[in-house]
């Protein structure tokens, strides 16, 4: 049974951590049935895993980072490059979404950062319990960075609160600039956009600009980046980026305080 | 994808209820889904079915009710709802918009017996 929640633990391990609703009954309705008004939250139960995790970063001075893009845009990459610029100053431990496979958890130990792989199986996204159940199972880089790299998948990640500090998008030139308009969650909820494989902006036909301006209409302010995990070219300004995030999040450490949430 | 998660959710929070309010099944369900829940109706009508099989939810009806979030305007500070996401300002045409209320997710009527 796990510490978190009492729940058997285990993947797809199910739960009743809803928020008991106050229903109201209203006399029947057209299907000749009883009518109560739930007024339910669904997202409930991941908002209280989500507020969980966020106390637990906060009290340990993590800033932890949610990365969401679809598959294939370079999170690993720019992770492991970002891994090896800042290893030797900051704590940091990586956790890898995938619905398969430890091949990304590889590729980040290879690093020497370690990293816990969730498997999610069916499910396209992580949410704040799973991701609850994976922080009891690791070492949290206290007064560091916790990387969360969530499933490839630009659209139902968007709807799940990790308990994250930041959540960063990113998404590749070879995509299209158009994609803040077809998955416009992904860029609303977002605090930095990264253009990705920007050494391969000469060979395709991707508006930094248009992109730039459908983001905005969704994120007004949005922080916008440029850069490239091979080539290195707009790394500093993202290495910029995550310190100032790791500066303000250690800031909170206070390891002592009982835990309230 | 995720759809099918939060029918598995609808589908808890129903037998939950059920002992609650005492009733043995349900005919109809109605979501109330703000612009960034981001559900596909024939998507969530279909997990439904899925998630409700042998369940006292099978064979309900899932009404999915568009509810709209509230924002304001940060060009000319006017407050108004909005259907969707990336909406401009009804007012000045501003795409500067700062939502409030997000119209959220939720379970709203049911009909039971
Ligand atoms: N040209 C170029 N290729 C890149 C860059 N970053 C990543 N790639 C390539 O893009 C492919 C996918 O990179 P990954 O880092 O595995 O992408 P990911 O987002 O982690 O993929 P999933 O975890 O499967 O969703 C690999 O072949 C990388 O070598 C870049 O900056 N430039
Ligand atoms: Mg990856
Ligand atoms: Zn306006």
């Amino acid at each position: 049974m796990c510490a978190t929640c009492g729940c058997g633990g285990g993947e797809g391990a199910r739960h009743e951590h809803h928020s008991h609703p106050h229903a109201q009954e209203h006399g029947h309705g057209p299907e000749g049935g009883r009518v109560i008004d739930l007024e339910a939250d669904l997202l409930e139960a991941n908002a209280a895993f989500a507020r969980r995790n966020r106390e637990l970063f906060r009290r340990n001075g993590v800033f932890a980072v949610n990365v969401i893009s679809s598959p294939g845009s370079g999170k690993t990459t720019l992770l492991v490059r970002t891994l090896e610029a800042l290893r030797d100053r900051i704590p940091m431990a990586v956790i890898e979404g995938d619905q398969q496979s430890d091949l990304d958890a590889e590729r980040i130990r290879a690093t020497g950062v370690p990293a816990l792989q969730i498997q999610t199986g069916k499910s396209c996204h992580l949410d704040a319990h799973a991701v609850s159940h994976a922080l009891e199972e690791m070492t949290l880089p206290g007064r560091g960075i916790l990387w969360i790299e969530n499933v490839g998948n630009l659209i139902c990640p968007a709807l799940f609160d990790l308990g994250e500090g930041k959540r960063v998008v990113i998404l590749s030139v070879t995509e299209g600039e158009d994609k803040p308009r077809k998955y416009p969650e992904a860029f609303h909820g977002a605090d930095l956009l990264l253009l990705s494989k920007r050494d391969l902006l000469p060979y395709v036909d991707f508006s930094v600009d248009q992109c730039s301006d459908f983001a905005h209409r969704l994120r007004p302010g949005l922080d916008l980046l440029l850069l490239s995990a091979k080539t290195g070219q707009g790394m500093e300004e993202w290495l910029r980026w995550v310190e100032e995030g790791w500066l303000r999040a250690k800031a909170s450490y206070r390891p002592e305080e009982p835990v309230v949430a | 994808m995720h759809e099918l998660s939060l029918c598995q959710s609808i589908v808890e929070i129903l037998e939950e209820q059920s002992r609650r309010h005492h009733y043995r099944r349900v005919r109809r369900v109605e979501l109330r889904v703000g612009p960034r829940a981001m559900v596909e109706p024939a998507s969530m009508v279909f997990s439904f079915g899925v998630a409700s099989r042998g369940t006292l939810a099978e064979g309900a009806a899932l009404e999915i009710r568009p509810v709209p979030a509230r924002a304001v305007c940060l060009d000319c500070s006017c407050e108004g709802e909005v259907a969707k996401l990336a909406e401009a300002c009804s007012n000045c045409g501003s795409y500067r918009l700062l939502w409030e209320e997000d119209g959220g997710l939720r379970l709203g009527e049911i009909e039971v017996d």
